[in-house]
């Protein structure tokens, strides 16, 4: 078995595209899905845009005995799940049934279900609340719902670590893959754009309150203050690479590198592990810093959030050492979504040689940071690396190479 | 006129009505609880709650002869079936157990068991 392990499907779901296709192209145009949030009436409420996938109807993708018990967030990922199978050419038929696992990431769960049968059992009582609320708006039953429609019966289970959760779900994945299962099914897709989940949101006191969407979320700029949120993510099929270049399929790019650490308690003295983390990984790929091409921020857009990702970055690359992007800022950060969206673009970048650019930004120039703005850049990207951070201190860390 | 169209006009009753409480021995009843608790359950009605409730199979003619399809054969799971039994439940106001429901392997069981309850439910 290789060291490494191959990203051979993809199914993408953006605010800026439905599927890899649309989201890929308009990524590398630097077209941004940021707009007024139409899901709900979110006049009253101090965040008004979000990132919304756009033209997604469950209906004539999922059967109809899927509807009455998924919440948006596993619809949007069985979807992707469907996608990724077929752009990895593999049905679950072709292969044993404990052969394939399931390991998504979640951050709320699905709130808009959720929000629904709880409104039901306060103004009408318990007899009003749909038996499916006993699972549909668990972390879990993303993994769940796509283990169950594929008959998929090997390990599976659900991270749970904010922003960061979507990167430590595929290297969870990695673990079982070198642990012997030959797929995992991974990444995150998380939808909660809804009164319960923008509430839920809102109580971060990161999120944007501008309402002009082409200047609402500015990381590295001055005017950083706070994010948009987004819904969608990526699921994507991970496959020993060895075994995935014998069955004839390349793959996008191959994961050779992790690393997850753990913010110090505010006030320790101790330093932010962001550094660390990046440190970490490399050492885990066996990669020096200069082999890195391109580094996709986490792009927090809080002032201090910011300085500690740039400083880090200067750190471990030196000033302007290496290619920096957010195509965020076109989506919102999407929760557990995040991090496997950004693997999925890292992965089309190093498949393309075209680095997704960041919009609307202009950076703080004390950040030294060579960020790819407004055009996308032609670049030769062999490897990248994917930050990504979580609320309450997670700082994660990935780094995938170009086929061999 | 068959029974299932003569309970339809029937409850179709001006609604005014229908909420007006009328005592009977035992307590005080709407005419709408009592024309409900009078009402037949029919495999119609069935199709029409499990479509609300739990979907249906795109493979599944629900409208064909369904009566004596094992429910598993239909797309239905346990949960389907609790799911089902809680509407049932609420909209015809009657008791229903859940191993009553879950007991029942067809349509024709599970209707069979709603007029049961039906028939035995005080009003």
């Amino acid at each position: 078995m290789s060291e490494s392990i191959a990203i051979t499907g993809l199914g993408v779901a953006a605010p800026n595209g439905l599927g890899k296709r649309d989201f890929w192209k308009s990524t590398r145009d630097g077209r941004s899905g940021l707009g007024r949030i139409t899901h709900f009436d979110a006049a009253q409420y101090p965040s008004k845009l979000a990132g919304e996938v756009p033209g997604f109807d469950a209906r004539s993708y999922l059967p109809g005995r899927l509807m009455p018990q998924t919440d948006r967030m596993t619809r949007l990922a069985l979807v992707a799940a469907d996608w990724a199978l077929a752009d990895a050419g593999i049905g679950p038929a072709e292969l044993g049934e404990f052969d394939v696992g399931v390991i998504t990431a979640s951050s709320s769960g699905g709130f808009e279900f959720g929000q629904r049968e709880l409104q039901s059992l306060w103004s009408k009582g318990g007899r009003y609340v749909s038996a499916y609320q006993s699972f549909a708006w668990f972390y879990a039953v993303n993994s769940g719902q796509i283990s169950i429609r594929h008959g998929l019966r090997g390990p599976s289970g659900v991270v749970v670590a904010d922003q960061a959760g979507g990167l430590d779900a595929v290297a969870q994945a990695r673990r079982q893959i070198r642990k012997g299962t030959p797929v995992v099914l991974s990444g995150g897709m998380d939808a909660s754009i809804c009164p319960w989940g923008w509430v839920a949101q809102l109580a971060s006191r990161r999120l944007s309150t501008s309402e002009d969407p082409e200047s609402a979320y500015l990381p590295f700029d001055a005017r950083a203050a706070g994010h948009v949120p987004g819904e969608g993510g990526t699921i994507m099929v991970l496959e020993d690479a060895e075994a995935a270049r014998l069955r004839g399929a390349t793959g996008y790019a191959e994961i050779i590198g992790y690393a997850a650490t753990f913010d110090p308690r505010r006030g320790s003295g101790r330093p932010p592990g962001l550094e660390r983390t990046i440190r970490l990984a490399l050492a885990d790929a066996d990669l020096d810093a200069s082999a890195v091409d391109v580094v996709f921020a986490d792009a927090a857009a809080m002032p201090e959030l910011d300085r500690i990702e740039a400083e880090a970055i200067e750190a471990v690359f030196g000033p302007y050492g290496v290619a920096v992007t957010a195509p965020k800022t076109m989506t919102g950060r999407l929760n557990s979504g995040g991090g496997p969206l950004d693997l999925a673009a890292a992965a089309l970048a190093v498949q393309d040689g075209i680095i997704p650019p960041t919009v609307g930004v202009e950076p703080i120039e004390d950040y030294h940071l060579d960020l790819v703005l407004a055009e996308p850049r032609s670049a030769r990207v062999r490897v990248a690396l994917v930050l990504a951070r979580g609320h309450g201190g997670f700082n994660s860390a990935l780094i995938v190479r170009a086929p061999r | 006129m068959t029974t299932a169209d003569w309970d339809h006009r029937r409850v179709g009753c001006d609604a005014l009505v229908a909420e007006q409480p009328v005592s009977r021995a035992g307590g005080t009843s709407t005419m709408k609880e009592i024309v409900m608790s009078k009402l037949e359950f029919t495999i119609n009605d069935l199709r029409r709650i499990l479509r609300e409730g739990a979907g249906t199979d795109e493979e599944v003619d629900l409208d064909g002869d369904i009566l004596d399809e094992d429910f598993p054969a239909l797309g239905y799971d346990s949960l389907a079936l609790l799911e089902t039994s809680a509407r049932i439940a609420r909209e015809y106001r009657v008791e229903l157990d859940d191993e009553t429901v879950t007991s029942a392997q067809t349509p024709r069981e599970l209707v069979g068991a709603v007029n049961a309850a039906l028939a035995t439910t005080p009003v």
